[in-house]
């Protein structure tokens, strides 16, 4: 008898959950197929069909996302390498180089003058007919 | 000739819930964050792999676009579910369905086949409805 479809839905989606929640952690993804009662192969084939990624291309977007996110802030390349679980420093900065063709370092300089761009002038940003309409142009 | 749509506004009651439901629910990704002054921000969101197209969550609360009575009739009719503001596409509806779901999001409709695949429709924080489909393919 074959499981329920909802059955393996509610697998898949514990698990993804899993990924979103603890991504900053060292996760082990075997681990994470294991107590959803899948083997390996069959988690990421599931897994890949529900959300058109394996779970480690998954893993890894919500990494450089959060990644992008503090170096935004200025948190520095070490420390961003630290809170989003990632093994060593070379390891990182070799992934966001050839996901962003830059290395995080001049991420961080780019998204530092832009910033600084949009404080002095915000509504450059902001198309000209929305701004007077929204009351922020006159 | 009109080459492409590369703005797409909804009108949302509190832009900072709007931005926590449009992210950590839905999972989008914030394009433009422009804070101008206290006015609120000029802030476009898109899902994780669609390029191109922002949706700018435009609060109702000041400006020309909003004189007289106009934000109070918008905020009811945006709250009575009035607006129906487009559809979004998944690879896996009952999987999306089931993680929406769990993390909060409200159905109006359960997915269900129709005309455009399987369609299921849910809220927004602030009333907005959409529908959402999985193509089947041909």
């Amino acid at each position: 008898m074959s499981i329920p479809r909802i059955y393996v839905y509610k697998q898949i989606i514990e698990a993804k959950l899993f990924i979103d929640a603890n991504f900053r952690e060292k996760i082990d993804l075997e681990l994470i197929a294991n107590q959803a009662c899948f083997s390996k192969f069959h988690f990421h084939r599931l897994f890949k069909t529900c959300y058109h990624k394996t779970p480690l291309e998954y893993l890894t977007y919500l990494r450089l996302n959060e990644a992008k996110t503090l170096l935004s802030k200025g948190v520095s390349t070490q420390e961003v390498c630290c809170s989003i679980g990632f093994e060593s420093t070379s390891s990182f900065i070799k992934l966001f180089k050839k996901k962003e063709l830059m290395t995080p370092l001049e991420f961080s300089e780019m998204k530092k003058n832009n910033s600084k761009k949009i404080e002095q002038n915000p509504l450059n940003y902001i198309p000209t007919d929305f701004a007077q309409y929204l009351g922020w142009k006159t | 000739m009109i080459s492409k749509l590369s703005h797409s506004s909804i009108f949302v009651l509190d832009q900072e819930s709007a931005r926590d439901f449009y992210v950590n629910k839905l999972g989008f990704n914030v394009v433009m964050d422009v804070p101008v002054g206290d006015k609120g921000s000029w802030l476009t969101v898109r899902p994780q792999n669609q390029t191109e197209l922002e949706i700018t969550l435009i609060p109702i609360n000041t400006g020309l676009m909003f004189v007289g009575k106009i934000a109070s009739q918008l905020s009811q009719l945006v709250e009575k579910g009035a607006f129906g503001f487009g559809i979004f596409e998944c690879t896996d509806i009952y999987a999306t369905y089931e993680e929406l779901k769990k993390k909060g999001v409200e159905f109006i409709k359960a997915p269900k086949p129709g005309v455009s695949g399987i369609e299921a429709m849910f809220k927004d924080d602030s009333g907005n409805w959409f529908s959402l489909v999985q193509k089947i393919k041909e």
